[in-house]
């Protein structure tokens, strides 16, 4: 090669590079949102937003779930039931003092609970800014429901304020007004949001469309952490006054919420432990990004290129790390279960038993109960969104599910649902298929448990759409609205004064209850 | 990355360079190879791996055939791999729901749909086929490039051996021509993919929930849909030429104004056209074949071949996607073409108004199939044929679909009408020339300020940064 030609080849490709890193960082500024005309990386002044949102892609939602005749998909956009009040300052002001957490610092504490703490309730209420607890009286003697919620307070980031006896609905009485038809909720962090006021908001709609002359309240006692024995005592003693005709109860999480059940269906493989992952590091793409770092402030093409290398840009795809083989030994294998074969099996004899209980409870508070499918956002070769699912992404593949693949809990997944739908079908329980109806699609949710807005939405419609059948059974046959809601029309456990306790003072009585079973136990 | 977006734009003024300035065939052979391999695998290292594969087995079979003459067996048993590979990558899901045959996946691939792998792998049997007729020696690397060329790597057209490849025999040398050419093909590809997405826009939330739609919106949605899709594919070839003809390669037109069609087997002349006769060489043809040798007499051997349109249209549909609407959709175009033999006996209309009326018979026919086409499922299809007849005017934004759909007529009947002598004459040479050359460049430049503006606005809004929509016949 001469002299000259290769001269015209490198000025060739100095000039290409130069080419593609101004071009390279022109496309990533413009792309990223970031303004040319300044050389660190500054944001380019944010457009007004649109005043008429595009309902597009929840019209695309919404006609994959409707399935029911006679529903009209407008009802799904008209303004749910909502609760026009302002949340109490002086909750406020503790709110703000506690900015981090779940709001424990307004929880209504079980009296009998706070009598008898564990050393988690201790440290948590230790780590709280306030000076004094709320604490309502157990309504049985019992410590559940651990909690309450506290009335008139505003649950943020969600905008909501609790009704006057700490339920996530519209302000209801004790009387039932005439042909009124009442729809509880049970159930836990999953069910602690806004859809029972949308599914308020879609009974209404379906009964004036077909002018049936009744109308609906719906009463979400659900709240976070809550167990199946606390949402049975929220169910009976909360909820069961109100005179029910219905009752919903979402058993989300069951089996994934524990480790060591998913542990106890499967054989892992010798070396292999449960709940620690590998470290997902690999040395030479982190000295690369440690070489890119320091650009990142200033150049829009070295902070795509190291994210694009750590997968954290926003269009990553997020594909399930490779992982042991473990051996799943479920009681069946799919979805069709008979319940003779699973019961034998621990876990879904308790499940059963959790079921049949709730059927006896809302059986004897005359209330028709609907139990659900449970949803895991999980899927064999589910690949994620680094900008939609990040935090989805490390759940499943961090210590809480390790080492079980997404086909993996799947296969479990089905087990589970198909005992609850074997349960509902030899019981002429109605189930919601909540998880056989939404769609698939990982963008819907904050984490394998938790929906965002939208699906929280469809799922009121979902469960909205398999009420229909039954409730045109019901008033066909004149079964509903029951008149059965207490008579002197106060409530028998709620409306009872809340107690204020010093918080100091709990916390020394409790320390000296710990030290005196530390000697017991001692000697 | 696809063709109008800003990484490639990036890309094609470096490479042409490059092309240009390195020597020998082997040299530029392999840089295209390279940016091919580059591009395939820019979203997604593993759409990789089936066109790798799909050049290994070729190339093995070749030179196990050079060597010891395996003969149309040795063919069959090659073509039945690379039809497997496409089976188990793109028609699994399809297989397991209709057959409930559910077939293990590594889970890095069970999401993938390898990009172009229908294309290539179409063309890797027309190869195949080809040098089995002809017995010629086959170069590995243009055997790699013949698959792996970028301007036709995922949307075709599906070109034979005997076009391509001694294409890649000779060094390319720089003409001001091509150049010329080149950019006039890529602008008109570039424009038709902009008025494609911004269609697409308008018809898409129609098309998402037909359930509530009134007649009018879904027929304005349709007619939208029809446009959107010449626009989105005819505009990725035109891209695709104009690219191959900018390095000096030519590839052979693949729309030929198909509105403009008398009847369906013309339409099929016009309509995707490598597409088409692929289908007729390599399926029509070999069935109706076998058909007339086993079955005798006039009237069974035509029921006969009614049924192989049939049987051969269903596997066109299902080619364009794994469910069963696409196989309808195939199945629907058999019958518009059997049945259309039927009625006119195979006749020409003989005056202008039986012309324009088997022209809107036939497009009648073809916005029927496009229900099932574009319907992401049969009860989306289901609402869609009965929301046709629910009452009410639509949303005023969908009449832009009207606007669209003349668009494009307007686009085919220049492009019809050029194609007579004296205009296409003063065209052709007014593109080579100077002044031309700065005109297509003037509106390119207008096209992609057009675009940047519409992009900025997008970002602005909090939209993505994902600069254009993918092409629609990426899926297939």
């Amino acid at each position: 090669m001469s002299g000259q030609r290769l001269t015209r080849l490198l000025l060739l490709g100095v000039a290409t590079l130069l080419w593609f890193a101004i071009g390279g960082e022109l496309l990533c500024r413009f792309e990223g949102g970031w303004r040319l005309d300044i050389a660190t990386l500054t944001g380019r002044p944010a457009a007004p937003p649109d005043p008429n949102p595009a309902l597009d892609s929840e019209r695309a939602l919404l006609a994959s779930v409707t399935y029911q005749k006679g529903v009209d998909p407008a009802w799904f956009f008209l303004p749910p039931a909502s609760i026009e009040k302002s949340a109490s300052p002086m909750l406020r002001a503790r709110t703000v003092a506690n900015p981090d957490g779940q709001q424990q610092q307004n929880y209504l504490w079980n009296d009998a609970l706070l009598s008898h703490p564990d050393a988690s309730l201790v440290t948590l209420l230790r780590g709280l800014k306030i000076a004094t607890l709320f604490a309502f009286p157990s309504f049985d003697g019992s410590i559940y429901p651990h909690y309450r919620l506290y009335p008139d307070n505003d649950y943020q980031p969600t905008p909501w304020i609790t009704n006057h006896w700490g339920w996530l609905s519209p302000e209801v009485t004790v009387q039932k007004p005439p042909r009124t038809i009442r729809v509880g909720i049970v159930g836990d962090s999953t069910s602690h949001n806004r859809y029972g006021f949308y599914l308020q908001g879609f009974l209404d709609s379906w009964a004036h469309a077909h002018s049936l002359g009744i109308r609906f309240e719906v009463m979400n006692a659900a709240r976070q952490g809550l167990g199946f024995e606390d949402e049975m005592v929220a169910l009976k003693y909360e909820l069961g006054p109100m005179g029910l005709d219905y009752v919903y109860e979402y058993f989300a999480p069951g089996f994934s919420a524990s480790l060591p059940q998913m542990v106890a269906f499967a054989t892992l493989p010798p070396g292999v432990e449960a709940g620690k992952p590998p470290l997902d590091r690999h040395p030479g793409l982190d000295a690369v990004r440690r070489v890119l770092d320091p650009l990142a402030p200033v150049s829009a093409l070295a902070r795509r290129i190291r994210d694009e290398i750590a997968h954290e840009a926003p269009d990553s795809s997020l594909y399930e790390p490779t992982k042991p083989l473990v051996r799943l030994h479920l009681p069946v294998s799919g979805d069709k279960v008979v319940i003779a074969e699973v019961v034998k099996d621990r876990y879904f004899w308790s499940l059963l038993v959790q079921l049949s209980h709730f059927k006896v409870i809302a059986s004897g508070l005359n209330a028709t109960p609907l139990v659900s499918t449970e949803r895991l956002c999980v899927w064999d070769g589910m690949v994620l969104r680094n900008g939609s699912s990040r935090a989805l992404y490390q759940m499943l593949n961090g210590p809480r599910f390790w080492p079980f693949s997404y086909a993996d809990l799947r296969r479990m997944l089905a087990v589970h649902n198909g005992a609850i739908s074997a349960w509902a079908a030899a019981n002429g329980v109605a189930v919601v298929d909540i998880d056989g109806r939404l769609p698939r699609r990982p963008e819907l949710y904050n984490d394998p448990y938790h929906d965002i807005a939208i699906s929280q939405r469809l799922r009121a419609w979902l469960i909205f759409q398999a009420m229909v059948p039954q409730l045109e059974h019901d008033l066909a046959n004149r079964l509903v609205p029951h008149d059965n809601a207490e008579k002197s029309g106060l409530h028998p456990y709620l409306d009872k004064p809340i107690e204020v306790l010093d918080r100091n003072q709990w916390l020394a009585r409790a320390a000296e209850q710990s030290s005196a079973k530390g000697a017991a136990v001692s000697h | 990355m696809i063709y109008s977006n800003y990484d490639f734009l990036l890309l094609l003024p470096p490479l042409i360079v490059w092309f240009y300035n390195l020597r020998g065939v082997f040299a530029q052979n392999l840089l295209l190879l390279t940016v091919s391999a580059v591009f395939l695998a820019w979203t997604n290292l593993w759409n990789l791996l089936p066109a790798v594969i799909v050049l290994a087995v070729g190339y093995l079979w070749f030179r196990l055939d050079a060597r010891h003459r395996l003969g149309w067996r040795g063919a069959g048993l090659v073509i039945a791999c690379l039809v497997l590979q496409l089976a188990y990558l793109k028609y699994r899901g399809f297989i397991a729901q209709t057959f409930g045959l559910l077939v293990p996946i590594p889970a890095t691939l069970a999401l993938l749909l390898p990009l172009g792998i229908s294309f290539y792998t179409f063309e890797a049997i027309s190869a195949i086929v080809d040098i089995q007729r002809r017995r010629r020696r086959v170069p590995a690397m243009r055997w790699a490039l013949f698959i792996m060329f970028l301007p036709h790597l995922v949307a075709g057209p599906i070109v034979r051996w005997r076009q391509l490849s001694p294409q890649f025999a000779s060094a390319k040398r720089f003409h001001w021509r091509n150049l010329s050419v080149g950019l006039h093909l890529f602008t008109v590809g570039f424009l038709k993919k902009l008025a494609a997405d911004a269609t697409g826009h308008i018809v898409d939330p129609t098309w998402a929930a037909p359930g509530q739609a009134k007649w009018s919106a879904l027929l304005l949605a349709l007619l939208g849909f029809s446009a959107q899709l010449y626009l989105d594919f005819s505009g990725y070839t035109d891209m695709g030429r104009g690219i191959a003809r900018m390095l000096g390669y030519r590839l052979p037109l693949n729309f030929r104004a198909p509105f403009f069609a008398s009847n369906p087997g013309d339409f099929y002349r016009r309509w995707h056209v490598s597409l088409s006769n692929w289908i007729r060489t390599f399926l029509y043809d070999t069935l109706a074949v076998a058909v007339s040798r086993r079955v005798r007499g006039r009237k069974w051997q035509n029921r006969a071949l009614f049924a192989v349109i049939l049987v051969v249209m269903a596997l066109f549909g299902l080619w364009h996607g794994s469910a069963w609407h696409f196989v309808l959709f195939g199945v629907a175009q058999g019958f518009v073409i059997a049945g259309w033999a039927v009625v006119t006996k195979g006749r020409s209309p003989r005056s202008r108004l039986g012309w324009i009326s088997s022209l809107l018979a036939l497009q009648a026919s073809w916005l029927f199939s496009l229900i099932l086409f574009r319907g992401d499922s049969l009860p989306v299809i289901g609402q869609f044929l009965r929301g046709l007849g629910r009452e009410g005017w639509s949303d005023p934004a969908l009449r832009w679909s009207l606007v669209a759909l003349a668009a494009t007529i307007l686009v085919q009947a220049v492009d019809y009408y050029v194609r007579r002598r004296p205009v296409a004459r003063v065209l052709c040479a007014l593109r080579g020339t100077a002044l031309g050359t700065i005109a297509v460049a003037v509106v390119f430049a207008g096209a992609l300020a057009l675009k940047i503006s519409l992009d900025a606005k997008r970002i602005a809004n909090g939209g993505s940064g994902e600069p254009s929509r993918s092409f629609i016949y990426f899926r297939f």
